[in-house]
């Protein structure tokens, strides 16, 4: 399940970056974990209120992280959020909010369970 | 804020630079901190920009991976601020875009002054890469800020030369000069030679002080030897002593009062002047002149010449005491010189018979002890901004005036000009313009040169007065008259001139010089 949620080669690449200890990767991904939440929540407030400046930069930080950290559903839902927003072209906003908000939680989640000790170069 | 801390050069190649890390999502800011020690550098986080621009300003840095979307101070503001701040605008920023829909902002961050840029998703080799570039150029270009700061260093240096007021130390080339390349050479060469020029100055204008100082003191032993051939003459007149002292010095305070009074420069007195004229013409006035007339009843009048020669050592030993002046074994054998030839002109000149009963011999120390004491007092008391004039005008009239219920008193107010201008009449105002002068002299010597130096008038004097007495009572002069000359004027180099504190100033251009000489060249 967590498979095509995460990609693992985004993890191990990541891993490279901050010099290859699994204790600095668990780190990190505790603090997306409790970042994220508070991205997609505030997505969904901000756009619930209509303001739409809020709502770019928190998908753009939220698909920065995402990326990171593999979750590549939820970082392509928030850069087209953001690309929307940003033309002004907001088709369907509310379904791609509620998108992400079901997306971020699964990322979450998949990241939760996973073993940082198996995320290794190569 | 040590805003100084931030001209610090970075951290030489290889070795660990100081970055800082600003984003304002955690996620980010972790992952570039654990990128950047990865490297081998030291990272320090920001979470917005104000934080970021109090950091900046409080710690140094090599280099900055700065976010652009943040909220508060964004990324833009931060580079504008930094790069209108003289001491950070060289400090390499690094933006950190996510490429594929920021090249606007990256565009822009670089007309801002940002170096480079970095992907979110950078991996280590680029990162390493791009901080590895901008901190050789930061390393560039702080030596080359190093550099220019040490030559606008040189280039100050130079102006204090020009206008005339240095001193090997206010120059400052001290730390430059040490440095062993081209430009410290150059500094410890400009430093060598602007000592050596200061030095020549120095020593130039002692001697000069030198010369001005011995030429006082002889004047001034000269017209003082004059007074007791003058006075022996009055004598002969008719005249008494303390009479004579109040016509004298009311005649030296309307001089002195009136070319003071002609400049303009009549002072009004305070407490604390008045208190200090008042002292000097008790000492000077009263005390002075009723020692000489008991004393030289009592003693010869070689041996009270000797004796009062003695107060140069007396002045040596209360400037010593109140620290005024320095008291070197030089100094003292300077004095001990100059009383050798005063004491060998007396000695062959007169019969010292050693007939002066002893305890007015020790009286007899009153009077150098006086002189010494209104020495002491004019070198340290002085009010320096009453004029010259003025203050010898006011000192001569207090002291006239202590001085005449003392002559009522003892029936020797003496009337002149009374019937017409006679010999008499004419001596006391030779003495009154006589006394003013050397009292003139005397005040001025002690200004420029110091108590010490002053206090050898007193065998200048003896001479002196030797020399007029022959030449006016017709007294016969032996020549080790002249050999003591000799004796004094060793003396005088011995003890030398206090050196005045007074800034040394050179009046000339070097610049202009450099100029003439270039334009008759080409």
């Amino acid at each position: 399940m967590s498979e095509t949620i995460i990609d693992k080669a985004a993890l191990e690449r990541l891993l490279d970056v901050i010099g290859g200890e699994s204790e600095d990767l668990q780190e990190l991904i505790d603090d997306f974990i409790d970042n994220a939440p508070n991205l997609a929540g505030k997505i969904e407030s901000a756009g619930g209120a209509g303001d739409w400046d809020s709502v770019r930069i928190a998908a753009h930080t939220l698909k920065s992280n995402a990326r990171d950290f593999g979750a590549i559903q939820l970082a392509d839902l928030c850069a087209s959020l953001e690309q929307q927003c940003k033309d002004q072209a907001l088709e369907t906003p509310e379904i791609t909010i509620a998108m992400i908000v079901e997306q971020e939680q699964k990322a979450r989640e998949a990241l939760t369970s996973l073993r940082v000790e198996d995320i290794g170069p190569g | 804020m040590d805003q100084a801390s931030n001209k610090e050069p970075s951290a030489p190649a290889g070795q660990p630079a100081s970055i800082l890390v600003v984003d304002d999502n955690s996620t980010n800011r972790i992952k570039l901190r654990m990128a950047v020690r990865n490297l081998g550098h030291k990272a320090e986080v920001a979470e917005d920009g104000l934080a970021a621009l109090e950091a900046l300003r409080a710690r140094p840095f090599d280099a900055v991976l700065l976010d652009i979307l943040m909220p508060g101070l964004d990324g833009f503001d931060v580079l504008r601020a930094l790069k209108s701040d003289e001491d950070l605008r060289d400090i390499p920023v690094i933006v950190i875009s996510a490429l594929d829909d920021e090249t606007e902002s990256v565009v822009k961050a670089i007309e801002l002054g940002a170096e480079d840029f970095l992907p979110k998703d950078f991996d280590p080799v680029l990162l390493n890469a791009r901080l590895g570039a901008s901190l050789t150029k930061k390393r560039f270009r702080d030596q080359e800020r190093e550099y220019f700061r040490r030559v606008e260093r040189l280039t100050e240096a130079a102006e204090v030369v020009e206008s005339g007021r240095f001193s090997p130390d206010n120059l400052e080339l001290d730390q430059l000069a040490r440095r062993d390349d081209a430009l410290g050479r150059l500094a410890a060469v400009f430093r060598g030679m602007a000592e050596e020029i200061y030095d020549r100055e120095l020593r130039l204008r002692r001697a000069v002080q030198m010369l001005q100082g011995s030429l006082l003191v002889i004047a001034v032993g000269v017209v003082w030897g004059l007074t007791p051939a003058l006075s022996r003459m009055a004598s002969g007149l008719g005249s008494n002593p303390i009479g004579l002292a109040i016509w004298v010095n009311g005649i030296a305070a309307v001089c002195c009062l009136g070319v003071a009074a002609y400049r303009g420069r009549l002072p009004k007195l305070g407490w604390r002047e008045l208190r200090f004229f008042l002292a000097w013409a008790v000492i000077a006035g009263v005390f002075q002149r009723l020692t000489t007339f008991w004393v030289t009843e009592h003693v010869e009048a070689a041996v009270l010449s000797l004796i009062v020669t003695l107060q140069g050592f007396m002045v040596f030993a209360f400037a010593a005491m109140m620290k005024l002046e320095k008291a070197t074994p030089r100094r003292l054998a300077g004095l001990l010189v100059g009383l050798v030839g005063v004491a060998a002109v007396l000695y062959t000149r007169f019969e010292v018979d050693g007939q002066s009963e002893d305890i007015w011999l020790f009286i007899a120390l009153l009077l150098p002890f006086f002189f010494a004491v209104e020495g002491i007092l004019l070198a340290s008391q002085r009010p320096e901004h009453i004029d010259l004039f003025a203050s010898v005008g006011i000192m001569m009239l207090l002291s006239a005036m202590l001085l005449t219920p003392m002559a009522i008193y003892t029936g020797e107010l003496m009337p002149l000009f009374t019937g017409g201008v006679t010999r008499l009449e004419i001596l006391v105002l030779l003495m009154g313009i006589g006394g003013a002068a050397s009292l003139l002299l005397c005040f001025h010597l002690i200004a420029t040169a110091g108590a010490v130096f002053a206090s050898q008038s007193a065998y200048a004097m003896t001479i002196a007065g030797i020399v007029w007495g022959m030449l006016l009572l017709n007294e016969e002069l032996s020549i080790v008259a002249w050999g003591a000359v000799v004796f004094i004027l060793i003396g005088l180099y011995l003890v030398e001139p206090n050196p005045s504190d007074d800034e040394l100033v050179l009046k000339r251009s070097f610049a202009e010089k450099g100029r003439e000489a270039s334009q008759e060249r080409g």
